[in-house]
């Protein structure tokens, strides 16, 4: 079904909003906004000169490939306050653009493409950058939206430090 | 230029800091260490045809591994004998030859130059095609895929060099007995802010950070049923390899056992939830585990972390049925960076469902975005942020943990009577820095010629 053009502005909200819980560490807010049966994908960057006689991978490493039950065990990993990586919590800035919806797969789905920006700094001083693009798949539930499915695409093939933070 | 025997003194227990962060050092290492050992470069799996290549690094050089007609294995420096320029600019692939992009010079996968772009006219055909061309690494060897390359051709055998290791590596992470391993597509790569050996040093030995450093994880851990449920009975051990002049290796969170009644068990469990195909998987690699390693009487059936000098680490969890294998490689960026690089390796033969589970479970452990290795990351951020200061300097790190005790602990009749010290290496207490001490031994050795 072609893009329905007229829920940008709800597409865009819902993707500002959640960039906003994130950076403000309402991580249990933040997993409301995804359903239960979501699947969050990172996979790995890497250059290939392609063989044209070989197979494609049957399976591969990424960063993370997780449901909504790891994605929430991640979420009680940081509340237990031990989780050194985030203590004091990281100071994050989301930037969220180029929001495309592409195209509308079912009656209540939308896909969603957008760019990010993330800056990161631990310390006071340590500073990250993460750049990257998401397709996103969203579900309209009650009247809302949710995120059913993102995949994030890193675009740095080496990443600046250990990730601790959602993309 | 640093006094390395005054800085380093593994057999009292003291390193300086001044180790992990002296540029001089590293350039030391980059001489003397990268060039000496034995080091990983990939594993046969992923270049399996003609002209499929990979690229890594020796020390700070990059290389070319590639496969050539003849099927043999080489590696080269990623450098064009003319300016230096590299002449391979994709992680991996297949290629029929490598060509420079500067002014055209063309190797083909054994390394000749067989292409110099205008010949006759420019260098009046006076060229010797035949010494130009790519810079080979002397040295290249397999242990049961795993590729190992290094430039001192006195180097000792890599059967020597890995020594009592191979055993544990046989048991816990190539397991030819059940059809070997597969390196599967992806990499992981990420900066750690860091000295190498610092990396290297946890993971030969260092169990000593888990319940602190991972306190958070073990917590919501604990909460889970079948966490608790999947607990491994028996005492974890650890084992130095080489100890106590070879070189040194070691494994961590070693599980010896009678039989594999219980992982067996366990894994069946756990295999159900993935279906059918799963639980004839986990029967039939039991089966066959047994039948090739029954004649012995005790069997290490669990090893978490591992490490290979000078810079290779594996984690291997409970190394189940069901688990996938983390290969790891800490690439010294300089004396304050690390760039890690991780694989995932798989039972060859299982079927598609349980490698993928094997992964999600790796990656959500000791992985760049897992539960675990960004901890560690943190820690190691904080202390190098003190390693510049001069006050840090005068002050040595401590490593006595078990000093004098190497094979004399209180409990070690206990452990003789089980048969657990007949394994191979020196087996020792969970808790112990015999390792990280016996990694700084080497280290020294290497650096010094003493």
């Amino acid at each position: 079904m072609a893009a329905p053009l007229d829920l940008q502005p709800e597409v865009e909200r819902f993707l500002y909003y959640e960039a906003l819980l994130l950076d403000e560490g309402r991580f249990n807010e933040w997993l409301d906004l995804l359903t239960d049966d979501i699947r969050y994908l990172m996979p790995t960057a890497e250059s290939v000169q392609s063989n044209p006689d070989a197979a494609a991978p049957e399976v591969s490493l990424s960063y993370m490939d997780e449901g909504k039950e790891l994605l929430a065990l991640r979420v009680r990993q940081l509340d237990t306050g031990l989780r050194h990586v985030e203590v004091p919590a990281s100071l994050t800035r989301r930037l969220v653009t180029n929001v495309l919806i592409v195209d509308a797969p079912a009656d209540d789905e939308l896909n969603v493409a957008s760019n990010f920006l993330v800056f990161q700094i631990r310390h006071g001083r340590h500073e990250s950058q993460f750049s990257g693009t998401r397709r996103d798949r969203l579900r309209r539930v009650d009247g809302g939206w949710k995120l059913c499915e993102r995949t994030v695409l890193i675009t740095q093939p080496v990443l600046p430090r250990a990730v601790s933070i959602f993309f | 230029m640093m006094d390395i025997k005054q800085f380093a003194q593994p057999e009292s227990g003291k390193i300086n800091p001044a180790v992990f962060s002296d540029y001089d050092v590293y350039e030391q290492e980059l001489e003397q260490v990268f060039t000496r050992c034995w080091l990983y470069v990939g594993h046969e799996s992923t270049v399996p045809n003609t002209g499929d290549y990979l690229l890594n690094y020796m020390g700070a050089d990059e290389v070319i591994v590639v496969r050539g007609p003849d099927t043999r294995l080489r590696v080269f420096l990623n450098k064009c004998r003319h300016r230096g320029n590299k002449v391979c600019f994709f992680d991996r692939g297949n290629a029929r030859s490598f060509t420079c992009t500067y002014h055209g010079w063309q190797y083909d996968t054994e390394g000749r130059l067989f292409g110099v772009p205008f010949y006759e006219d420019a260098y009046l055909s006076q060229l010797q095609r035949e010494v130009n061309g790519l810079v080979e690494v002397p040295m290249v060897a397999s242990y049961k895929g795993l590729i190992f390359a290094c430039w001192d051709p006195s180097v000792m055998p890599l059967d020597d060099y890995l020594g009592d290791m191979r055993y544990y590596l046989d048991h816990l992470v190539l397991h030819e007995e059940v059809g070997g391993i597969e390196i599967v597509a992806g990499k992981q790569r990420y900066m750690m802010p860091t000295n190498w050996k610092l990396l290297s040093d946890n993971f030969a030995s260092d169990n000593y950070h888990t319940p602190t450093s991972h306190a958070s994880a073990f917590k919501v851990y604990a909460e889970s049923e079948r966490m608790r449920r999947d607990r491994p009975s028996g005492e974890n051990f650890q084992v130095a390899v080489g100890y106590p002049s070879g070189v040194p290796h070691a494994y961590a969170g070693l599980r010896f056992l009678p039989t594999f009644d219980e992982a067996l068990e366990r894994d069946l469990r756990n295999a159900e939830e993935l279906g059918p195909e799963a639980v004839d998987w986990v029967k039939e690699r039991y089966h066959r585990a047994e039948l090739h390693w029954a004649d012995e009487p005790i069997t290490v059936q669990a090893g978490t972390n591992s490490h290979i000098f000078p810079n290779l680490s594996m984690i291997t969890a409970s190394a189940g049925a069901l688990e996938a294998r983390g290969i790891i490689q800490w690439h010294a960026k300089g004396p304050l960076l690390t760039e890690v690089w991780q694989w995932a390796a798989v039972d060859k033969e299982a079927p598609k469902v349980v490698k993928e589970a094997a992964i999600r479970k790796l990656m959500a452990g000791q992985s760049a975005a897992g539960m675990i290795a960004p901890d560690d990351s943190e820690n190691f951020e904080r202390s190098t942020d003190n390693l510049a200061s001069h006050m840090t300097k005068l002050q040595p790190f401590d490593y006595t943990m078990g000093l004098g005790f190497e094979s004399s602990h209180p409990r070690q009749a206990e452990w003789e009577a089980a048969g657990f010290t007949d394994m191979p290496g020196l087996i020792g207490p969970w808790m112990s820095e015999v390792s990280q001490r016996q990694y700084y031994r080497y280290w020294a050795h290497l650096l010094t010629g003493a």
